[in-house]
């Protein structure tokens, strides 16, 4: 089975700027889902897995603070490495997100190649 | 330590337009008569009391601008003007993110709120400071304006002048 990615963002525009740099990333990604919020991102994850997911944190409906606690509680997808990519600069925050799991933070602006080389990374250094 | 500036903003607005749209953008005068006909706005809160605004006006030019850059689409393309449109979404989103962050966030607690659409911009400041600056990429123009209540106004001085306590 290839790597699969889940990208979980709701803007349309920044979806397919992360699309982009996960495809020209080099990992071979088989699959690249999308989800909007982080309840649609939790529904789609219950049904099939994927290898990585990029979360965004400010989102409506379900941000990425609480689909992170909501992963994190749930075993089937709780291991799945998240790279946070987000606006959010408050160490306390970060802290709370780093003791859910989340251990990769890219700051936006980023630029495309930045999330290329830390994808391309993940998937060296998981196999 | 950084503080809100019209410098500091402008080159953070710039610094996103570069790296994540490879648009240059440079401050210019406001024109006398602006055509911003398009409007993003995000709020935030300071926990510890303090609220404020980023609006983000834009040209048809600048969006279509960005929406090429990030869509790599042309220009005659169907989904360009709502790609736009969530593209200044976007860029509001991540200059209200740049903003709380001037504003100390790495230490304070601040809730940054969900861009959205607006149909006309009120004028900004009305109780608390103001700063606004207009920046061109050559096709469009993009102009970003920051109010920030008195509470607010005690740590971030709109003129430059005085940083935080």
């Amino acid at each position: 089975m290839g790597y699969r990615v889940m990208i979980v963002e709701d803007s349309p525009v920044l979806r397919a700027v992360m699309r982009r740099a996960v495809e020209q990333s080099g990992i071979g990604a088989s699959m690249i889902r999308e989800a909007g919020n982080g309840h649609e991102a939790l529904a789609a994850l219950e049904a099939e897995p994927v290898d990585l997911i990029l979360l965004d944190l400010n989102m409506p409906v379900m941000d990425g603070f609480e689909f992170a606690r909501e992963k994190a509680g749930r075993p089937a997808i709780a291991s799945i490495p998240v790279v946070a990519v987000t606006t959010e600069g408050n160490r306390k925050k970060i802290d709370g997100l780093r003791s859910l799991g989340i251990e990769i933070f890219l700051r936006k602006p980023f630029a495309p190649q930045q999330l290329r080389d830390i994808v391309a990374s993940l998937r060296t250094d998981r196999g | 330590m950084t503080v809100l500036t019209e410098a500091e903003l402008t080159a953070r607005v710039a610094n996103t337009l570069d790296l994540l749209c490879l648009v240059q953008a440079h401050r210019v005068a406001e024109s006398p008569q602006p055509c911003f006909e398009h409007h993003s706005r995000i709020g935030f809160r300071r926990a510890d009391g303090g609220t404020g605004t980023v609006v983000l006006s834009a040209t048809s030019g600048f969006l279509r601008q960005i929406a090429t850059r990030l869509l790599q689409c042309g220009p005659s393309d169907a989904d360009l003007a709502s790609a736009g449109r969530s593209a200044l979404d976007e860029l509001a989103n991540i200059t209200g993110g740049e903003v709380v962050f001037l504003l100390g966030a790495e230490d304070d607690l601040f809730e940054l709120g969900l861009p959205a659409a607006i149909d006309e911009v009120v004028e900004v400041g009305a109780d608390g400071e103001a700063m606004r600056v207009v920046l061109s990429t050559g096709q469009g123009e993009l102009a970003v304006a920051v109010s920030i209540d008195g509470e607010l106004a005690c740590i971030a001085h709109a003129d430059g002048r005085g940083p935080r306590a």
